[in-house]
């Protein structure tokens, strides 16, 4: 089990940009994962479509979320896509500029700590929001004038 | 920090049809038009229920998406919010282009040291203007 994860910047756009973590022992951040896992589902261009207009044009606004306990999901409830996706990119959004994206996957049943697919992916992103928010409220990392995560260089979140 | 950016880019730079993209945009600003609505009248959704006589769960499911806002649901909803929430460029320039012209008697006397601070550069005492509002 990883221990300390490493925080990295996975996509800028204008408004929002999001990070990702590299846990302790794997190559690649969680969110690579999940885009090149998942980048030839039919349903991710609805996905990014989304991820694009909000992180062009619109900011990371809490209603575009899905609420996932400690966690939010990704993309928007369908309220507002009107659109059927069954891809869940789980994430933590912590300002309208910076959120930081985890694993996902394909949601086969209604709540997600009953599909197998992608209750393991809910769990950890839960875990590892919960981290953030800790290491945030000890000052370990920080948001600056735009809202947008400083970390410093060389630092580990502890898991 | 380290970067990414090069090497997620051709998923995050997906090519999206203009028409999904329309949609989106379309779908975003009513939804951001109709909680602005409901933040200005200082209602909840629990407020625009009782507004419309139906209830909460029916609005809930109103807006839930299960329900695609067809023409006649957004106009349900843009009786009971009292206010646009689409409008047409043509509707739009009718009812927001217009420019009300009134006439002011500006006040001042031309000795006045405090006139040039007292009113906006261009005002002088005793001028007829015609403002846009």
């Amino acid at each position: 089990m990883s221990t300390f994860a490493t925080i990295i910047e996975l996509y800028k756009f204008k408004e929002v940009t999001f990070y990702s973590l590299i846990l302790e022992g794997e190559q690649k951040p969680l969110g690579m994962q999940f885009l090149e896992n998942h980048g030839k589902h039919p349903h991710f261009r609805v996905l990014m479509t989304w991820l694009k207009k909000i992180g062009n044009d619109y900011s990371a606004a809490q209603y575009f979320f899905r609420p996932e306990k400690k966690a939010d999901a990704l993309p928007p409830p369908r309220d507002i896509t009107h659109e059927v996706c069954d891809l869940r990119w789980y994430c933590l959004r912590m300002t309208q500029s910076s959120v930081v994206v985890f694993n996902g996957g394909v949601k086969t049943t209604r709540k997600a700590q009953h599909c197998p697919n992608v209750k393991g992916h809910f769990h950890q992103a839960n875990f590892l929001s919960e981290k953030i928010w800790a290491s945030f409220d000890s000052k370990e990392i920080s948001l600056d004038n735009n809202d947008r995560l400083v970390v410093e260089k060389d630092y580990k979140l502890n898991l | 920090m380290i970067s990414y950016h090069d090497k997620a880019s051709k998923y995050f730079e997906i090519k999206s049809s203009i028409e999904d993209d329309i949609f989106v945009e379309q779908n975003i600003e009513i939804v951001l038009q109709i909680n602005d609505i409901l933040k200005s009248k200082g209602w909840t959704q629990s407020d625009l229920a009782k507004q419309m006589g139906k209830t909460n769960a029916e609005v809930s499911k109103w807006l839930s998406g299960m329900h695609n806002l067809t023409l006649r649901s957004l106009a349900k909803l843009k009786t009971a919010l009292e206010s646009d929430i689409i409008i047409t460029p043509r509707k739009a320039k009718k009812e927001y282009n217009k420019i009300h012209y009134v006439t002011m008697r500006v006040l001042a006397t031309a000795n006045n040291k405090n006139v040039k601070q007292k009113y906006p550069e261009g005002i002088k005492s005793g001028n007829l203007l015609k403002t846009a509002i």
